[in-house]
């Protein structure tokens, strides 16, 4: 799959990054759960059409069907990454949760909340981007015979 | 004239036409996976995600492996045939009494069905399941 992350997702993971960079342990194993979930959310021939151990359903999902990531269970170590996939073939990673103690039911009903709108950011530009496209292929406006 | 398709498909090959506020996340991953010693620690973790993955898939057979017994010697525990063993372990519904004889019969303890509702995890012991012998 295309895999795209979200600035937020970004900004989150380089600020892991310079403290992984800094020689704490923990982050680095954070970066690593997180480079290994990237990975395989990358290695994914297409949309999951089941739920997995390491690759599940976000149940409180509202408005968009969105996927958790998850990997063997660490001490004191949690890693997710919240998903969307694209009607086009894409795998937005829209956000990243490293603290394990923020991990729970009220992070999980904050989720949609926060990448609903993330999705419709997606979409809306996806959208645009098809009219440019139709524009750029017919500037006359003209319909055209198919 | 390029079809909608073929747009779209020579859109997505270029990180230019990603849209406004994502990022190509192949480029990031590349990056992180070229930080020294990254990516053993990752195929490592791949490994531990691949068994968490079949343990998943495989449910109730994975409980006879973990209790190192073959489907015959579980069958004889069970007092059932072996063939009986491996439908039980290919079903996709079965009976919680069963689910009980079967875990019983490999070993396993303390077997429990757990509900999360409102914040609260509710278990059920498998044990009032099971049929009396």
């Amino acid at each position: 799959m295309r895999l795209r992350i979200t600035e937020e997702m970004l900004a989150s993971l380089r600020v892991l990054q310079a403290k992984s960079r800094n020689g704490n342990a923990w982050h680095r194993r954070q970066l690593e759960l997180v480079a290994a979930a990237l990975e395989q959310l990358k290695s994914l021939p297409g949309p999951p059409v089941e739920d997995t151990a390491s690759l599940r359903r976000v149940a409180q999902r509202k408005r968009y069907e969105l996927w958790r990531t998850s990997h063997p269970y660490e001490e004191g170590i949690a890693v997710r990454l919240i998903c969307w996939f694209s009607p086009a073939g894409d795998v937005v990673v829209a956000i990243l949760n490293g603290e394990k103690s923020t991990i729970g039911d009220v992070w999980y009903e904050s989720v949609a909340n926060r990448v609903d709108p993330l999705v419709d950011l997606w979409l809306q530009r996806e959208a645009r981007k098809e009219e440019a496209d139709g524009k750029q292929d017919n500037p006359s406006g003209e319909p055209h015979d198919e | 004239m390029a079809s909608k398709t073929t747009r779209q498909a020579n859109r997505m090959t270029s990180s230019e036409d990603i849209p406004a506020g994502f990022v190509d996340g192949e480029a990031v991953l590349d990056e992180l996976l070229a930080e020294p010693g990254m990516r053993k620690a990752v195929d490592l973790i791949h490994e531990g995600t691949a068994h968490m993955d079949r343990v998943y898939a495989e449910g109730l057979a994975e409980i006879r492996k973990l209790a190192t017994q073959t489907q015959a010697g579980l069958a004889e525990r069970m007092g059932v045939k072996q063939a009986a063993v491996s439908r039980i372990e290919s079903r996709d519904d079965l009976l919680l009494s069963t689910l009980a004889e079967y875990a019983a019969a490999a070993g396993a303890t303390n077997g429990r069905i757990v509900f999360h509702i409102n914040g609260v995890d509710v278990e059920l012991s498998l044990d009032r399941y099971q049929r009396d012998k």
